[in-house]
């Protein structure tokens, strides 16, 4: 039926529209773990997931909602995703973020979009194909199944479910939040609606006849395929980014966050090389922030807490030698100077 | 709002810039400016208001002021500790 | 001011949650709602008008029937010359289904011990014929359970009927065409037998639904097993569904389910796999299926 596909559309409205609200970014939320020791958007993240986990799982053992798990293949989800954490630092945002931005008017952003397109295809069809095709053969599984973390373990999914939330969810309503904000959402409501978000994306998409929730890798590469290949298939995930688009660009609009921002000569080359890694990472994981560390965790997938592992510490790593690194010199150089005031 | 205009002060433009130089650079600047000093940073994303008067006040910093200046403009006035 | 901009952004916000929920709302009554097709494909009661049939062997048929049941045993629309059990072709098939006695497009009520198979390979010939045939569930099994009396009135030998019958060829599509469909990228391959079998080798580009999880679809079959088996299956207005199994009857049950789950246009191939393998199909052994169906397997679009 059609409706169900263009209701991708309406998912990715609210999608769009949360991620600019909510400020929503995992490159954000992974960096300032390490970066500002600032764990807010961190938690929004976590949030999010938990939300995601308990209604999925739900949905799923209530029979409701078939769930399809992303295989694991260790060598391409560690390798991928060390490549797409190292990228999505330099392009200043993860698949989410860098779409919503591109909604708000970030011309860096654009640019980092576009590369990602180019990276995805380098992976997918053109000189770096073999190497997918290498790393992406051998899936590990029990009987053809993907691995989870339910069937690693051989246990009921909820026995893995419910320890989960109850350490996640101690952790994060530990501590409180900020004073200033700039009109965006706190992260308790980020979280709260990415999570259903993410549900609702996962009812409306298996409707579709595509059993995945949210996910932006394969998505964007459609949209790349169709125009610079040919042979566009409007599926549901077409219409979901079509729709984040949108949604993010009414909420900046609504909130008058809409302007063209231009950044300097150099910055724009860096979010160009930092999207095309992520788009070759993203390509070869199978997935990015969104598809493995927001969907892929909500059903346990084993690849997922791998890829996402690797992505953060992809992210970390480069952080560091992006910023804490350079950060220390100066200081170790400026300390005499202020001392000496 | 107002603030004593005689004392010494910087201005760091950085807008247009993606996340999360404004945080970084704002840090870079205030860190090399002497104890009492204030720093004027002009900011055109959201994400970076939010970032650096979060950052100052963790790092004991005084935010003297947050003003909306246009469109999504922001300027922040930032006393070092 | 200020307010006046809170206020769009409520609005917006209510408009926006309203649209999420329809979505996910939508979703969750498709996922879950009773298939439209099941009952044109799929019988709980016997109309009076429908003529019935039993598909089971001679034994079973003669120890106990359902009363005024006619017999077509399943094997009889088989051919064991060449290889183990392929569909025979349509001259034997309509030699076997000539005996009926049934009018054009009769409505018939097939049933087997309960098992579906057989059943469902009657049914699969006589739709091929033109007929209004319909799988009884349950079979004699529920037919008993519900208390319903075996009659064990021995039918008599009937006369052929002088009608003209046709074999729908779109519907059981020979090998070759197959081959020619496949090579041209008009089909979807289908296998539907367990996994097992499936990893073992199959035909290049196709994709595994066990006829097992089709099954597991619930009484009626719901939309959501359908649509998570066949998701990774490039089906389009252009290509269609061509389902094979270990055997014709697996094939012909899961054809069963798959047209009433409202999956249009499929073809079905009356020969068991080993005898496609001898027949010289592409053979694959990897478990992601080639070419453009890897485009929507489970991987790629996240």
């Amino acid at each position: 039926m059609a409706i169900l596909v263009i209701s991708g559309l309406a998912v990715g409205l609210a999608f769009g529209y949360a991620l600019q609200r909510g400020r929503f970014c995992s490159n954000t939320g992974f960096r300032d773990v390490l970066l500002t020791a600032d764990s807010t958007m961190f938690r929004a993240w976590a949030l999010a997931v938990l939300v995601q986990l308990v209604g999925v799982t739900a949905l799923n053992s209530l029979g409701l909602l078939p769930i399809s798990v992303p295989p694991f293949w260790w060598a391409a989800n560690l390798l991928g995703g060390l490549v797409f954490g190292a990228g999505m630092v330099l392009a200043g945002g993860c698949s989410s973020g860098t779409c919503y931005r591109v909604g708000e008017g970030m011309s860096g952003s654009l640019l980092a979009l576009l590369a990602f397109g180019a990276g995805l295809l380098v992976m997918d069809r053109g000189a770096l194909a073999p190497l997918q095709r290498a790393l992406q053969n051998g899936v590990i599984g029990a009987d053809g199944e993907s691995l989870t973390l339910a069937n690693l373990l051989g246990v009921n999914s909820w026995l893995v479910v419910v320890p989960l939330v109850v350490a996640a969810g101690w952790w994060l309503f530990r501590s409180g939040g900020s004073k200033y904000r700039s009109g965006g959402w706190s992260w308790q409501r980020s979280g709260l609606t990415l999570g259903f978000v993410g549900i609702a994306a996962w009812l409306s998409s298996a409707a579709s006849g595509r059993d995945f929730g949210l996910s932006m890798t394969g998505p964007l590469r459609v949209w790349f395929e169709g125009i610079f290949l040919g042979g566009l298939a409007l599926d549901w995930g077409a219409f979901l980014i079509v729709g984040l688009f949108l949604g993010a660009f009414v909420s900046a609009a609504s909130h008058k966050e809409l302007r063209w921002r231009v950044p300097k000569g150099e910055r724009l080359l860096q979010s160009a090389i930092g999207g095309l890694m992520m788009g070759l990472g993203a390509q070869l994981a199978g997935g990015c922030t969104i598809g493995h560390s927001l969907t892929g965790l909500s059903v346990l997938s084993v690849a997922s807490v791998v890829t996402t592992a690797s992505i953060i510490f992809g992210a970390w790593a480069t952080s560091w030698w992006l910023f804490v690194r350079p950060a220390r010199q100066f200081q170790r150089q400026s300390q005499p100077a202020i001392t000496g005031d | 709002m107002s603030y004593d205009t005689d004392m010494t002060q910087e201005t760091l433009d950085v807008r247009g810039e993606i996340c999360p130089y404004p945080l970084f650079e704002a840090r870079k600047k205030l860190e090399a400016l002497a104890s009492g000093s204030r720093l004027e940073v002009l900011i055109d994303y959201p994400l970076a208001l939010d970032n650096i008067t979060r950052w100052a006040e963790s790092a004991g910093h005084e935010v003297l002021e947050v003003v909306e200046v246009g469109s999504s403009e922001w300027r922040i006035v930032i006393a070092r500790a | 001011m200020r307010s006046g901009r809170g206020l769009v952004a409520v609005g917006i916000e209510i408009a926006l949650a309203a649209l999420l929920l329809g979505a996910a709302g939508l979703g969750l009554w498709q996922l879950n709602r009773p298939l439209p097709n099941a009952n044109a494909l799929i019988a709980r009661e016997i109309p009076d008008s429908a003529a019935l049939v039993d598909a089971r062997g001679p034994l079973a048929f003669g120890r106990g029937h359902l009363p005024g049941a006619r017999h077509l045993w399943s094997r009889d629309l088989l051919s064991f010359e060449e290889s183990a059990g392929s569909l025979a072709d349509s001259e034997e098939l309509e030699r076997a289904v000539r005996p009926l006695r049934l009018e054009p497009g009769a409505m018939v009520m097939v049933y087997d011990d309960g098992d579906g198979e057989e059943a469902a390979l009657v049914v699969l010939v006589l739709r091929a014929f033109g007929f209004d045939a319909r799988f009884l569930a349950g079979g004699v099994q529920a037919w008993s359970a519900r208390g319903g009396e075996l009659s064990t009135t021995y039918a008599p030998e009937q006369e052929a009927s002088p009608v003209e019958l046709e074999f729908d060829r779109r519907l059981v599509v020979e090998p070759a065409e197959a081959h020619a469909h496949i090579a041209a990228n008009e089909v979807a391959p289908i296998d539907v037998r367990a996994r097992e079998g499936y990893l073992g080798g199959h035909l290049e580009g196709a994709v595994n639904v066990p006829v097992s999880e089709l099954l597991a679809g619930g009484d009626p079959p719901r939309y959501s097993v359908l649509s998570r088996s066949l998701g990774p299956a490039r089906i389009t207005r252009d290509t269609h569904p061509l389902v094979y199994g270990a055997t014709p009857g697996q094939a012909a049950l899961a054809w069963l389910v798959l047209a009433a789950y409202g999956v249009e246009h499929i073809h079905v191939l009356g020969d068991p796999y080993p005898a496609l393998v001898e027949e010289g199909f592409a053979i694959s052994e990897t478990s992601t299926p080639a070419a453009t169906s890897t485009r929507t397997s489970s991987v790629c679009w996240r």
